[in-house]
């Protein structure tokens, strides 16, 4: 990394350039906030805030460029554990790069590492009311047909749970098809009466 | 140049030439939905092959469904640049497709309102315009064209994070509704910055007239929401709708006392946007936008009569750059064009008056 430049005045960093011109001629000048001062006294130099700020400034790109020298490397600091995606080899450091996802089974391969992102921009990590935890416990065998409540009040689109419900059917699963049934009944009806009272 | 093309084109501002609702404060609606194929890679990294396998599935399950009979097929290959601008301005193909590129097709209706575009971020982007405020109405077409599409198309899905899509910024419904605002008295009154902080608690974003990075020519707002994730398209249109009638309210109360409190300056204002739109030999999109505004906001009192809102909306669209080279037949240098669009002001204001 290159090393802060040095005030023409002392040693001190510079944190100001000001630009005189004086009998036509222009005079380039890099100083630290004190000679600056001298300089231009209608300058506000504040000493402190000024020179923590500027030890931020380097820190901060430190901490950027060694990110960056991270993420050449293969890894993003994380714990990514390398995730890649199965189906479209996607790794999950180069979707940090974009952002743009590799494949529908992106998703499932990099679940857990992009709630933090959806919770970003949607301050939401699931298409339901309530925060999915990422560790469940193992289901028994009836609660994996059963269609859980929040997820039968019409939050996906009617059309999902009709497609939901013929694939239940082909697949024999006639209890899932049957609750799947009441819940699209359950919201044919409420939109019929939500229409009646809209005239658009 | 195929003239069927050319003709097409010119007849894309059809979907904007009735009146809407609310229409002296909303130009127009729009939903829009995105959609994705299963496993096959999403469109920005996708090869050639994967990326003409997706036209093809869809091709091949429009052309199955008479519901799709009228829509009228076009490879973004065979629509030169200029036509590709003109579709742009007229709001029916996104900018992404402006650039042009290969395997990707879109699908128009008749009327203009309906538009089905392939590969473009995502495998699907459907979208739906209305004139002025109709959310309920463009959202009801979008779901109808979703549902008949999903019938054999098995979108892309996850338990948890709904319709995915190739950006995580439109997961769960791949919704974006918008609504497009003309709000030239809270911008006189200098209450926009208020208006446009306070949508952002509602998960609502604001841009210009051509989308993101646009500035806000023509005292034009685009209003949408930001958040797909986590909430039912009916919350998503709720929330839309009602913060669009409060900002509707509170631009009809900035023009009222506008005009009842300081009718001088008002009548000024426009008055010298009209004079300089009646007389400038030379203007440029920006300016011409800027007093096409004050001219609109005119039409409220009763000004310029026979002029209507939807007159004024449709001129803000054709002094657009590629609808005055349109005109011309081809790509004109910009000198020339702020001469052409000055020309064109002349001759629609040329019989109007300012009473």
């Amino acid at each position: 990394m290159v090393e802060p430049k040095k005030c023409m005045k002392c040693d001190k960093p510079v944190a100001y350039r000001i630009i005189k011109i004086v009998k036509g001629k222009i005079h380039d000048f890099l100083v630290c906030g004190e000679h600056a001062q001298e300089l231009s006294p209608t300058l506000k130099h504040n000493k402190e805030t000024h020179q923590v700020s500027q030890a931020n400034l380097f820190s901060l790109i430190k901490h950027f460029l060694s990110q960056q020298e991270q993420n050449l490397a293969g890894g993003t600091g994380e714990e990514d554990g390398g995730a890649v995606c199965p189906n479209c080899h996607l790794n999950y450091g180069k979707y940090r790069e974009t952002p743009l996802l590799g494949c529908s089974d992106c998703y499932s391969a990099f679940e857990h590492l992009l709630v933090k992102d959806l919770r970003k921009f949607h301050g939401a990590v699931s298409q339901t009311a309530e925060d999915v935890q990422p560790a469940e416990p193992e289901k028994t065998e009836d609660q994996k047909t059963r269609i859980p409540p929040h997820e039968q009040a019409g939050v996906l689109s009617l059309s999902a749970l009709k497609k939901q419900m013929s694939e239940a059917v082909q697949g024999e699963d006639f209890e899932k098809a049957a609750q799947l049934r009441d819940a699209i009944r359950a919201i044919e009806g409420k939109q019929s009466k939500k229409n009646k009272g809209h005239e658009q | 140049m195929d003239s069927s093309l050319t003709d097409f084109v010119r007849e894309s501002d059809l979907w904007l030439q009735s009146e809407g609702p609310k229409h002296h404060c909303i130009i127009s609606s729009r939903a829009r939905y995105a959609r994705n194929l299963e496993h096959l890679p999403f469109a920005p990294r996708a090869q050639d092959e994967q990326l003409e396998q997706v036209v093809k599935i869809i091709d091949a399950v429009i052309s199955a469904n008479p519901y799709f009979a009228k829509l009228r097929r076009l490879d973004i290959r065979d629509i030169n640049s200029l036509h590709r601008m003109y579709l742009k301005e007229s709001h029916l193909i996104s900018s992404e497709l402006e650039q042009g590129g290969k395997h990707r097709v879109i699908y128009i209706s008749p009327d203009y309102r309906i538009c089905v575009m392939i590969n473009e971020e995502d495998h699907l982007r459907m979208q739906a315009l209305a004139p002025g405020l109709q959310l309920r109405k463009v959202l009801a077409i979008m779901d109808e064209v979703e549902m008949q599409l999903g019938r054999v198309i098995h979108f892309a899905s996850h338990e948890r994070f709904g319709y995915l899509t190739a950006c995580p910024t439109n997961v769960g419904t791949g919704l974006r509704l918008s609504v497009m605002l003309h709000l030239p008295g809270l911008v006189l009154i200098r209450k926009i910055g208020e208006i446009v902080q306070g949508v952002a608690q509602y998960g609502l974003t604001v841009r210009g007239i051509h989308g993101e990075g646009s500035e806000h020519m023509g005292d034009v707002y685009q209003i949408s929401n930001d958040v797909t994730l986590g909430k039912t398209q009916e919350e998503i249109c709720s929330t839309l709708e009602s913060v669009a009638e409060q900002i509707v309210e509170r631009e009809s109360a900035a023009r009222n006392a506008l005009f009842e409190q300081q009718p001088t300056i008002a009548r000024d204002l426009i008055g010298r946007a009209f004079a300089i739109l009646q007389h400038a030999s030379i203007i440029d999109s920006a300016e011409a936008m800027a007093h096409l505004s004050k001219i609109r906001l005119g039409i409220d009192q009763g000004y310029f009569h026979p002029l209507t809102h939807t007159e004024l909306s449709l001129l803000m669209m054709e002094v657009q750059p590629a609808h005055l080279m349109f005109r011309q037949g081809g790509q004109i240098p910009e000198e020339k064009r702020d001469n052409l669009r000055a020309q064109l002001l002349h001759q629609r204001l040329r019989s109007i008056s300012y009473n």
